[in-house]
């Protein structure tokens, strides 16, 4: 019995031994991994082994490309608080905008519209949304989770690794007391596996999808006619609805 | 046979028979031009007109395209929805209420400021606009 006891303390203590510590870095609005920092020319303080490749990934590689990087899982969320005449007509254009790169709206609440968009995607929507107002506030965030993301995975696969050895120390017990109490351990070693696994499958879906939070506000009415710019130009006053839709039998 | 293609032939040069315009999709028939060189509409009501004005002053696309913008947002009280790049243009697409859609392409040459407009009643007009965007993508000034 104090044998077991032993055992099992071991094989915990092994599994939890190797636990890398968690890590997770946040970048500033707009910034997204120490790449993109440096593409976006606010320079981090540059390792000696980066500072040649930083200068070539400044002047070739197309954001999507620094987005989508294999190595790195970073979470990028953005915001728009958009200026429009036309909310109608603007949610109509996002909802656009989201599927044309196989995204979605995810959620409505009022004048704020969550938007999922395929991570390599996320700057194009947000510049695509951008242009359907004036933009009153812009928010960009990248998350670096790479550290955390590669942590979780190895706890992962201790705790599986440490059922596997706790099913087996079960088929081992003598009796009833001991198979409970093995038993009891396994219980919890499979909760901890499916904790790890939910967590692992939520942070995969935040890398693969990019939240983009848009508020619209419906600009004033439109500016009175005496404020208004009067052009003395004969092209644009030949346009219009009235004059294009006044078609006449002939 | 020879003599009615000449016929009909010098009656629309003379506008007597509206023609359509290269590239005009299907759904579109020609009809009075009016004061455009060319207007069509298609069975749900939409509209499409082709007018050039000679240029008198030296505007660049821009300038014709901020001009547009803020005559029909701040003048005219239209609504702007959304801009798009075109080859030497810009597409500028409004609302004019909950009734209707205008759409409104300026293209700028050395001699010319050429203006493609199309419009009419918001649901025809979504119906017929990925049709006419993509005619007037491919339209050269």
């Amino acid at each position: 019995m104090m044998r077991l006891g032993v055992i099992l303390l071991a094989l915990t203590t092994a599994a939890c031994g190797s636990y890398a510590p968690s890590m997770k870095r946040d970048f500033a609005p707009g910034i997204t991994s120490e790449s993109q920092r440096r593409h976006a020319g606010l320079e981090m303080p540059p390792t000696e082994a980066d500072s040649t490749r930083a200068v070539a990934v400044r002047h070739t590689v197309a954001p999507e490309v620094l987005l989508t990087e294999a190595d790195r899982k970073i979470i990028f969320n953005g915001g728009l608080m958009l200026q429009v005449a036309d909310a109608d007509a603007a949610e109509k254009e996002i909802r656009r905008a989201a599927e044309a790169v196989k995204g979605w709206i995810h959620k409505i609440d009022g004048p704020t519209f969550t938007l999922r968009i395929p991570a390599a995607q996320f700057m194009a929507t947000m510049e695509t949304v951008a242009k359907l107002g004036r933009v009153l506030d812009r928010k960009i965030a990248g998350t670096d989770v790479t550290e955390e993301y590669k942590d979780l995975q190895l706890r992962l696969e201790n705790a599986e690794k440490l059922r596997t050895r706790i099913s087996a120390l079960l088929e081992k017990t003598k009796d009833v007391k001991e198979a409970l109490e093995v038993e009891r351990e396994l219980s919890r070693v499979t909760e901890e596996v499916e904790r790890l696994k939910g967590k692992l499958n939520a942070m995969n879906d935040a890398v693969t999808y990019s939240t983009v939070v848009v508020t619209l506000q419906r600009s004033a009415a439109p500016a009175k006619a005496a404020a208004a710019p009067r052009y003395p130009f004969a092209w644009v006053r030949a346009l219009g609805l009235e004059s294009l839709m006044d078609v006449r039998e002939r | 046979m020879k003599r009615t293609a000449i016929l009909l032939l010098t009656l629309a040069a003379c506008g007597g028979i509206p023609m359509k315009p290269d590239g005009c999709p299907a759904e579109f028939v020609a009809v009075d031009r009016g004061p455009y060189e060319w207007r069509v509409m298609s069975a749900r009501g939409t509209v499409v007109a082709r007018r050039e004005f000679r240029k008198q002053r030296d505007e660049t696309l821009d300038f014709v395209a901020t001009v547009t913008r803020r005559e029909f947002e701040e003048a005219r009280g239209y609504a702007f929805v959304k801009e798009e790049q075109l080859v030497n243009g810009t597409a500028m697409l409004f609302s004019a209420g909950d009734a209707a859609s205008y759409l409104v392409a300026v293209f700028v040459t050395d001699a010319a400021i050429i203006t493609v407009e199309a419009g009419g009643p918001k649901e025809a007009f979504e119906t017929d606009e990925a049709a006419i965007r993509a005619w007037i993508a491919k339209m050269k000034p």
